[in-house]
């Protein structure tokens, strides 16, 4: 007979012995069967090595089987660090190890394992830093050689996860039988329920307990499976519970906001109440190579067996101090193994009866004993046992075996607890942190609360679920060690001691994710790191995979038993969501970017142009040259979309009001169907948007902004209106209009082959609007000059906007029109000296400094940033910005510093070639005894001090003589 | 100027992308709308089974704002009881020589949407022009807004892909309409369930017509839905 393999039927098994599946594990063909994990198909394969450790690279077998340590993580079809324990198989896929090479049996880091000694916890906060030379290299080193898994950067992902949003009356996390009591309870009391289990089947730990119960209430006589199986069945049968099976609840957030990673969804489920049934993990033993492939917890030999039909040994030892160890022999016996020894620490049976049964079918007992350490290379071949009473001076007894089963005590799973903001303690009775107080709408039942026996884990289900259909706060009965644990007091303080024996030995693994030993731990105690957080922060214990599951209690432990502290004084790390690992493209979700476009966007894209982003906008950059495109405005006519643009319609009997208080310039006196420029600052006097005001009718103004402050502006608008009146209101109409700006010395000829609006500079003067119809689509037009030539804003309602501007291109071929982009824009801009907000200014510049004064009506009523602007005034202008042209054919790039006597006195913030003087010129901000006329400046362009003199007109067409052309 | 006749055809912000997704345009109300993707027979029974996305973006959209909106509304909608926030009402005003119908969405103490078919906002526009000296303001918002109809079975799950809002039919049931985020994006939902099961009208800023038509594309084909065209839509309505 072989040592592991398939074993005969078992009643809870949830594999089809009928249906094969076929996998590769690092190229052996694989049979599985249906229903089989990656890891239980491997086991029954006769492979029992599935990786290498974090940092020591020792072999490592199974150890939790349930999804929560880190020993099984392997790559599947190329994503790594799946857990093999709980992916199902599926045909053809491929499985890889990780972190060893060539192999996984023969490793050729595992000679790291031989110098440990070298790299005690913390070993690179202190060692190899100098020189710093070194510090690269073995930065490089570390990070190569630890690690969990590799990232394969070819392959591309298929965005496979999406996001998904519900809401519940209750939310039960646990298909445990607490959980399932509080569900069906929760169900008779009228409400809707999502059931939140992590694994395939409801059950919980009664899937694979094949234990009868005579003492709980309606279900004498039935085995655990039983008892799982017809709570399940009386589930599925409700109406109002909804099951969500392989789903792990990884964050609680405020008002009872759960994250849950349900297969390819991450679901954000919002609850009016939540039951916490997350159950207790068992907790491993610490003891000399307690990592050896072969060592196992209790529960996951028993999964094994009970799920998956496997024999996980040929001869176990079972290491235990509570009757859930007495139990594994049984099952295992049951299951064909041998079981040479149960070694118990408590100096009494917990269970006599029990005790006497196992005794009865010829196990031997081993009771005040513990294990000492283990022995073999990539397999345990036997335990060393002793007293754990300090009688080490016997000799250990040897045990040969090929299987250990370690049972010690459970540690709650109350993460979700904690980041509801329960409040735990340790009860020192039963020797588990359990919850004394929970938030309103939170409950716990189960072995989150310290309750062990299934009866009573029943009866707190149905409470906590009964509990949730009224307002009644959550009660928090203390756990009774008398009736409803299974570990007593002697268990706890036999626990103790097994931690107390292991911590001079430099292989008693505490922390598997991390390599952590016990050693490790109370070198960093005498270290000064006694408290649990920088503990844990120096160790890295509980930092890994696993989160703390398999060794927070331990850690605590000895940690308490080192610096003779109580568990409650030293207390416990913080959990913090991510519960369990989520993939970061399980957060992310489809990928999606929301991006504004203009209505015209896509015969841009048809025209070649090159988009950018511009804010959230998509904007064409230019459409082959940026000079060219330039040169044609100012020679021919050119048409810019210019859709981004904020827009707001401003109604009301107190809008001019309203404008006057927000704007630093005056609106109450501009006639109807004029136009002003107008600059907005914000209460300190800074520059915060500027825009052109439209006054269409006495009580309507139509507003333009900035094209990535649209939002911002009309939020400004909204939070001062109370100050202006009661009767404005704003409406954003940036999406409602498509706008283009039509300028050029043939703009005027073009545009008129298209409208019958006087278009004559006498007609239509600078600074004034029309409202007609253009190619047939209403519009308004607005001539103003953003880029120096006669011109016009034409707005439009956006569906229109293809068709406008293939009727503008198409009218203005005759005229040599062409499409100017962003790039253009800004190079036609800067020879007119306008500035952009944001791109020239920053949040501290004023009207004064950028000399638009002209723009500042302190002759008025009280407006938005005049305390700051004469404030500013009153303590004198440092700087200012100007114009300036470089005396070579140099550009320089925006940003860079202008220099003057050797230091940084001012910086670039525009600078382009000129088409017009065929030089680079560009705006900067300089000391202001510099903002003279002809001044010289000194810009700095790749290292070199380049001159420049400062000009403060436009360096085109400084008289404005062809914009009012 | 030239004499030459104009002959306008109005895009929604999601044409591009419906092109791209196979659509077959035709000219409707003045608008170039999908006709169908290439199998009318298979929309109809996305519609059916599973869920359908429709571009809304033709339909007329007039916002009525201020402190007089309510007696306005009241006035103008004699008889009728007054519309809580959030709710919203199928209703009909007689125009010179035609009844439109509207659907008329409260979304704020002061403020109102009426939404029209493809052409109407003009003249519902005109019926809420209000007295000089009152404190109320209308404005056509049709071009400033993008939508899609969201139809079928799995329209409340759709969703749940894009909102954290809660659309059951419980919580949210027809005639009924809010204001929240949309796939990230500030958009509007109103309820309006057809005969045949949950439907939905998800309005938001142009600006945003092709992302949110993407992001919801691709939701629906994840569970089985996908883009229908006016033709479906029609037979659905008629019982086909």
């Amino acid at each position: 007979m072989n040592r592991v393999g398939r074993n005969i039927a078992q009643p809870g098994e949830i594999i089809d012995r009928s249906a094969a599946v076929e996998f590769k594990s690092d190229g052996r063909t694989i049979r599985a069967q249906q229903g089989d994990t990656i890891l239980s198909a491997l086991y029954a394969a006769g492979i029992t090595t599935f990786s290498r450790s974090f940092k020591y690279h020792r072999p490592r077998g199974l150890l939790c089987a349930a999804g929560h340590c880190p020993n099984c993580l392997v790559t599947v079809d190329g994503e790594p660090n799946v857990r093999a324990c709980i992916r199902p198989v599926a045909p053809g896929m491929k499985v890889q190890h990780q972190n060893a090479w060539p192999s996984l049996r023969w490793d050729f880091l595992s000679i790291l394992d031989r110098f440990h000694w070298l790299m005690p916890v913390g070993f690179y906060y202190k060692a190899l830093h100098r020189p710093k030379l070194l510090w690269l290299l073995a930065r490089g080193a570390i990070r190569r050689v630890g690690g969990l898994g590799s990232i394969d950067i070819e392959r591309v992902p298929e965005t496979k996860f999406h996001h998904r949003s519900q809401h519940a009356d209750v939310a039960v996390v646990g298909g445990g039988p607490a959980g399932m009591a509080a569900a069906l309870a929760a169900a008779d009391q009228g409400s809707q329920i999502v059931l939140i289990d992590d694994q395939p089947h409801l059950g919980g730990h009664l899937r694979f307990d094949q234990q009868t119960y005579d003492s709980v209430p309606g279900y004498q006589g039935k085995t655990g499976v039983d008892i799982a199986r017809a709570m399940a069945q009386s589930v599925a049968e409700s109406d109002s519970i909804e099951v969500m099976s392989d789903a792990t609840v990884f964050g609680l957030y405020q008002d009872k906001l759960l994250s849950i990673l349900a297969g390819d969804w991450r679901v954000t489920l919002r609850a009016k109440r939540v039951v916490i049934a997350t159950g207790a993990h068992e907790v491993p033993l610490i003891f000399e190579n307690n990592d050896l492939p072969g060592i196992m917890l209790a529960s996951a030999a028993r999964r094994l067996v009970g799920l998956y039909g496997i024999r996980p040994g040929a001869n176990a030892v079972v290491a235990t101090n509570t009757e859930l160890g007495y139990q594994t022999a049984l099952e295992l016996l049951d299951a064909g193994v041998n079981v040479a020894a149960i070694v118990d620490a408590n100096l009494e049976s917990p269970k006599p009866g029990l005790s006497a049964t196992v005794s009865a079918r010829g196990i031997r007992v081993l009771q005040g004993h513990r294990l000492v350490k283990a022995t073999g290379r990539g397999q345990v071949k036997g335990v060393l046992v002793a007293p754990v009473d300090g009688s080490l001076q016997s000799r250990p007894e040897r045990i040969p075996c090929d299987l250990v089963c370690m049972s010690g005590g459970y540690q709650p799973v109350d993460a979700l607890l904690q980041q509801a903001g329960g409040r735990l303690s340790f009860n020192a009775k039963i020797g588990e942190s359990v919850p004394t107080h929970l938030p309103s709408g939170i409950y716990a039942a189960g072995d989150v609360m310290g309750t062990h026996g299934l009866a009573t884990q029943l009866t707190q289900g149905r409470l906590a679920g009964s509990s949730t259909a009224g307002d009644w706060n959550s009660s928090v009965p203390a756990a009774d060690a008398n009736d409803t644990v299974v570990q007593t007091a002697d268990s706890v303080a036999a626990a103790n001691a097994l931690v107390s024996g292991a911590q001079d030995d430099s292989r008693s693994f505490l922390c598997f994710c991390e390599d952590v030993t016990a050693k490790d731990v109370t070198f960093a105690i005498d270290e000064g790191f006694e408290d649990i957080q920088t503990l844990k922060r120096y160790t890295t214990v509980s930092m890994g995979p696993c989160q703390g599951k398999m060794c927070g209690k331990s850690l605590a432990a000895i940690c308490a038993d080192y610096t003779r502290r109580s568990i409650d004084e030293i207390g416990a790390t913080t959990s913090r969501p991510p519960y369990q690992p989520v993939p970061l493209a399980a957060l992310s979700g489809p990928s999606h970017m929301p991006l504004k476009r203009s209505p015209m966007d896509r015969l841009h894209r048809e025209l070649g142009a090159s988009m950018v982003e511009s804010g959230l906008w998509q904007r064409p950059l230019d459409y082959g040259s940026a000079q060219d495109e330039a040169i044609a405005v100012r020679q021919r006519v050119g048409i810019i979309d210019v859709s981004t643009l904020g827009k707001l319609d401003v109604q009301g009997a107190d809008a001019p009001a309203l404008l006057d208080l927000l704007y630093t310039n005056t609106f109450s006196d501009l006639g109807v169907g004029r136009v002003r420029y107008g600059l907005m600052c914000s209460d300190n006097g800074a520059i915060l948007d500027d825009g052109t005001v439209t006054r269409l009718a006495q009580d309507r103004f139509f507003v333009t902004t900035t094209s990535g402050n649209a939002d911002m502006i009309e939020d400004w608008f909204n939070w001062w209106m109370s100050g202006a009146g009661p009767c404005v209101h704003v409406t954003n109409v940036t999406g409602a209009y498509g706008a283009v700006n039509v300028a050029g010395p043939l703009a005027r000829e073009a545009l008129s082959k298209l409208t019958d609006i006087d278009l004559d500079p006498d007609k239509f003067r600078y600074m004034r609007s029309r409202q007609g119809q253009v190619a047939g689509v209403p519009c308004l037009l607005i001539r103003i000059g953003f880029v120096g030539e006669a011109g016009w804003e034409l707005h439009f309602a956006s569906e229109h906007g293809e068709y406008l501007w293939e009727s503008i291109t198409e009218a203005g071929r005759e005229f040599g029109i062409s499409s100017f982009g962003l790039e253009a824009q800004r190079i036609l801009r800067l020879e007119k000296g306008h500035i952009i907000v944001g791109q020239d200014t920053d949040s501290t510049s004023n009207p004064l400094e950028t000399r638009s004064e002209w723009a500042v009506h302190l002759n008025k009523a009280d407006f938005i940033g005049r305390g700051g602007i004469t404030g500013a005034a009153e303590r004198g202008i440092k700087q200012k910005l100007v114009g300036f042209i470089m005396e070579s054919g140099l550009v320089p790039e925006d940003g860079v510093p202008i220099i003057s006597e050797g230091r940084p006195v001012g910086r670039v913030t525009s600078a382009r070639l000129s088409p017009t003087l065929g030089k680079g010129f560009g705006l900067a901000w300089v000391p202001s005894h510099l903002a003279e006329e002809g001044a010289n400046i000194e810009v700095l362009i790749s290292d070199y001090e380049q001159t420049a003199s400062v000009t403060l007109r436009p360096v085109y067409d400084p008289d404005g003589v062809r914009l009012r052309s | 100027m030239s004499t030459r006749e104009w002959i306008n055809e109005r895009r929604s912000a999601m044409a591009r992308l419906e092109l791209l997704q196979g659509a077959v345009m035709s000219e409707l109300n003045g608008w170039q709308q999908p006709l169908h993707y290439g199998d009318g027979a298979s929309e109809l029974k996305m519609l059916r089974e599973s869920v359908g996305i429709h571009d809304l973006s033709p339909r007329g959209a007039v916002r009525l704002v201020g402190e007089d909106a309510v007696s306005l509304e009241t006035g103008l909608f004699s008889g009728q009881k007054e519309l809580a926030v959030g709710q919203a009402r199928e209703c009909r005003i007689a125009a010179e020589n035609e009844t439109v119908s509207l659907l008329e969405l409260r979304l704020a103490r002061d403020e109102f949407i009426f939404l029209t078919a493809p052409g109407d906002a003009e003249t519902v526009t005109e019926f809420l022009r209000s007295p000089p000296a009152s404190c109320v303001h209308t404005i056509d918002i049709s071009s400033g807004l993008a939508g899609a109809g969201i139809v079928g079975p799995q329209a409340t799950f759709l969703l749940s892909m894009i909102t954290e809002l809660d659309v059951s039919s419980e919580a949210f049931p027809s005639l009924r309409c809010v204001q929240s985020r949309f796939a990230d994006v500030p958009g509007l939902l109103v309820r309006q369930d057809a005969v045949t099961g949950p439907a939905y009208q998800l309005y938001f800023t142009r600006e945003y017509g092709e992302y949110i038509w993407e992001v919801i594309t691709q939701a629906a084909h994840h569970i089985g839905g996908g883009p229908v065209g006016t033709e479906a839509i029609k037979r659905l309505q008629d019982g086909c």
